[in-house]
């Protein structure tokens, strides 16, 4: 596993998966375009395990609400759409207890923390892509300050956080801040071993 | 509303969490801060304050004065910019007592961009800090740059539900802000002078001192930490893990792709660019090299194709007694 950011990074051999890991979504796409690894990327992400989160979440998704001005580059690995800021400024940024579904000791709640985070609004099921499975949602009080019609609904994609769709992950928050190891190993468990041994 | 004590670590989570999620049939509440009880969550950790600096590394944050700026470098890969009235290279040449911006134009600025925006607040003038997190800013700079407010105090940062940024010349200053609350440490460098020699002085201090803690046992660190007057347990941490305990990044004077790789080189994890860039004879070609040279700092030829053709660079100044404006180290 790689992650990948800002960082540079001017090569993308060798490695089977890759971690789209946080900064700006905006500064990853313009710094991936300028070093010529977004086609690459794209390519890359079509077949093999990629986890993105936070802003890497963003580069996942198929659309983005509330872009930069102009629009911005995505990978189009997941079919969902994500609002960007989607919580407001980091003055609402914050940590939430989260029930994950599949994590070893799923009844330790995990910490999510959400920094400018993105708040998922639209999933997209349809029957020849993998199906999306839901591993975690916040609780119910939890509401985007950007939602302009409440959350009412148990299904409502707002309240998704962390979602799989056959070898990808996504969550809008960032397990790599914390030392709970436990999304690291879901991933490997859920998405690359599968892979390897296709 | 449960906001925890910060304290001044990187962020721990793996306590033990007693309180479950509330239940769903909670009917939702009118105000969000409301349902945020509901939901059982922590605004203005140390954990999001910290972890959004973290966010920032490897990036490069660029003063703007107006909307148009901040898109030139939004555009141009930057991963934060700072609302300011005026550049520090201004400043220093009109002199006067520099403060807070207007609320009016950090407003613009935040609508013109998708990301974080941080504003300058004078040392120790604790309201203006109220403002501008009432206003929705992302990240306050207590900055030397602008006049200071208090000669003795700085903010207590710790009340405030967004971080801090702070300047720092050696271990001992960036260690008692970080112990106030500060989240994020730059070098203070010497802004608006498009010299580069103080930030690498305040670099090379920290790192030093930091190297020469890492050796030293239990005792030596006491008699250290009163040395540097530092808080103990920040000086411990530091030398455990031979790296500032929070994020670092270079300031003051930065003006060129290569000046920005040298900083990353010394071991900042990222660049701010103040006068540097607006100053220039070609902002947004400049502001896209020097995002790309803190990438690609390890590699001289794409720093040499980088630095090709950017049109005139902002006029330096010696930093020597006659320096127009006075040292804003000191401060």
């Amino acid at each position: 596993m790689r992650p990948l950011s800002g960082e540079a990074c001017t090569t993308l051999s060798a490695p089977c998966t890759r971690l789209l890991h946080s900064a700006e979504s905006t500064t990853i796409a313009l710094l991936a375009n300028l070093a010529g690894l977004l086609q690459p990327l794209r390519e890359f992400t079509k077949t093999k395990p990629v986890w993105g989160t936070c802003a890497g979440a963003i580069l996942l998704a198929e659309a983005v609400e509330n872009p930069k001005k102009g629009g911005q580059e995505l990978l189009n690995g997941m079919t969902l759409t994500v609002a960007r800021n989607g919580w407001g400024p980091q003055v609402d940024s914050f940590e939430a207890p989260l029930i994950v579904e599949g994590l070893q000791n799923p009844h330790n709640a995990f910490t999510g923390i959400f920094i400018r985070a993105p708040v998922i609004t639209v999933i997209n099921s349809s029957p020849d892509q993998p199906p999306m499975r839901v591993i975690a949602r916040l609780p119910f009080g939890v509401v985007p300050k950007t939602a302009t019609t409440p959350i009412d609904n148990e299904d409502d994609p707002r309240r998704i956080v962390a979602v799989q769709q056959g070898n990808h992950l996504l969550t809008t928050f960032h397990p790599e801040l914390t030392k709970d190891g436990r999304f690291h190993e879901y991933f490997v468990r859920m998405c690359v071993v599968p892979f390897l041994s296709r | 509303m449960s906001v925890p004590v910060p304290t001044p670590s990187p962020p721990s989570t793996n306590g033990p969490l007693t309180t479950a999620p509330s239940a769903p049939s909670a009917p939702p509440a009118p105000t969000r801060v409301a349902q945020r009880d509901g939901g059982n969550t922590s605004l203005g950790t140390f954990g999001v304050k910290s972890g959004l600096a973290q966010m920032l590394k490897g990036g490069v944050i660029m003063d703007v004065v107006n909307a148009d700026q901040a898109r030139i470098a939004e555009e141009a890969g930057a991963c934060a910019v700072m609302a300011l009235e005026r550049v520090p290279a201004d400043i220093r040449a009109e002199g006067g007592v520099s403060r807070m911006s207007d609320p009016t134009l950090i407003k613009d600025i935040i609508n013109a961009v998708t990301i974080p925006v941080m504003a300058k607040v004078r040392i120790g003038h604790f309201v203006e800090a109220q403002i501008v997190q009432a206003i929705g800013v992302d990240y306050i700079d207590e900055s030397e740059v602008l006049t200071p407010a208090d000669e003795d105090h700085h903010i207590n940062k710790h009340n405030y539900k967004i971080p801090f940024v702070c300047g720092a010349r050696n271990l001992g200053e960036a260690l008692r802000r970080i112990s106030e609350g500060a989240a994020f440490i730059r070098t203070k460098g010497e802004a608006g002078t498009g010299n580069v020699v103080e930030a690498v002085r305040h670099q090379r201090a920290v790192m030093s001192e930091i190297r020469k803690a890492s050796v030293m046992n239990e005792e030596e660190l006491y008699a250290y930490a009163r040395e540097i007057q530092s808080p103990f347990h920040l000086l411990k941490e530091s030398a455990r893990l031979k790296r500032l305990p929070v994020v670092n990044f270079a300031a003051g004077g930065i003006a060129t792709p290569a000046d920005a790789a040298l900083m990353m080189q010394l071991g900042c994890d990222g660049v701010f660019v103040g006068s540097g860039i607006f100053h220039s004879g070609d902002p947004a070609k400049r502001a896209r090299a020097i995002v790309q040279a803190v990438t690609h700092y390890n590699n001289p030829k794409v720093l040499a194709e980088i630095s090709e053709d950017l049109g005139a660079p902002m006029v330096g100044l010696t930093i020597d007694k006659n320096l127009k404006g006075g040292r804003f180290a000191d401060r």
